[in-house]
């Protein structure tokens, strides 16, 4: 995915105008790493996430279905890794594209 | 580390491992939103006073957050922490007799649950204290809100900070891991190199090679 980047013009040189200007700068940050995560959404809930998109591409009540939907997802997108996070964002296990390979 | 008064957020909140992954979001949050965050143990001096070190974080920064969640013991027979509280009576009394930037300190105070601290320090029953619940999500959230509340700057969603602080932390991991840390090394890093890996982060990501 592309990376946006946003420049401060003339028309922002306020030092106001400016910190709206970074700000809208990290919100249009792409990552563009090619892992795909399995991280918490809502209460109960997980999510697939592919760095670089936009949003979760899915959303799952069960995260065993969420990881091998994922596990799917970067066999089919030749992904580098998937990535497991607990409830509290911290990686718990990490699945090589090479091991999902070779199962 | 900056000594910006006007970007400096001093953060007054538990060490223990529990609150860690909390710690950490905290921290990077400040960072995602343009603040320097400032905390206790970003210096290991041992020829300086703790207190010391405290008061002079107080007066160079003009924004606080103070997580009081420790006001209950984490063990039975354990007593509760004090520091947190401590800490934020002499942020208070900083922006209340200081003059001058002094004046315009604000600040965030964070609990577990939403009343439970009018039981134990009645004194703050006339503050907004946000509660997170001891989910990460939710310190984001409200330190992203309080953030953009108060400084008028335009951030990203708490749910984009979200998804950016669970990509980074695998990201710290992996990048330890090739620097040959173990297990230990990654779990004792000292606040001041995580602090270093978001900024570096952040950087590559703001400033990607063509």
């Amino acid at each position: 995915m592309p990376i946006k980047t946003i420049k401060i013009g003339k028309a922002e040189k306020t030092a106001e105008a400016k910190r709206h200007a970074v700000g809208r700068a990290i919100q249009d940050v792409r990552l563009t790493g090619d892992r795909i995560h399995v991280i918490a959404y809502g209460k109960e809930q997980w999510g697939i996430l592919k760095e670089g998109a936009e949003r979760l591409s899915k959303i799952y009540d069960d995260k065993s279905e969420a990881v091998s939907r994922a596990k799917e997802l970067a066999l089919k997108k030749s992904v580098s890794a998937v990535v497991l996070h607990r409830r509290n964002g911290m990686p718990e296990k990490t699945f090589n594209i090479k091991s999902l390979k070779l199962k | 580390m900056n000594d910006d008064f006007e970007k400096n957020v001093f953060i007054n909140c538990p060490f223990d491992p529990e609150y860690k992954p909390l710690l950490q979001a905290l921290i990077f949050t400040t960072l995602l939103c343009r603040l320097e965050p400032r905390i206790a143990m970003e210096r290991d001096d041992c020829g300086e006073e703790r207190i010391d070190k405290i008061k002079e974080l107080i007066k160079n920064s003009k924004y606080s957050i103070h997580d009081i969640s420790r006001m209950e013991p984490l063990k039975r027979k354990e007593l509760p922490r004090f520091n947190m509280p401590f800490e934020l009576g002499l942020d208070l009394g900083c922006r209340t007799y200081g003059e001058g930037k002094l004046s315009t300190k604000k600040s965030l105070i964070l609990e577990k649950e939403l009343h439970r601290y009018r039981v134990v320090i009645s004194d703050l029953s006339g503050n907004d204290i946000r509660a997170h619940n001891s989910d990460v999500k939710e310190l984001i959230r409200n330190t992203r809100n309080w953030v953009y509340t108060t400084t008028d700057t335009d951030l990203p969603s708490a749910n984009r900070i979200w998804r950016s602080f669970n990509i980074f932390s695998s990201y710290l991991v992996e990048k330890c891991r090739e620097e040959d840390y173990d297990d230990k090394d990654i779990e004792e890093m000292p606040i001041k190199e995580y602090i270093d890996y978001i900024i570096k982060w952040r950087n590559v990501v703001e400033n990607p090679k063509p």
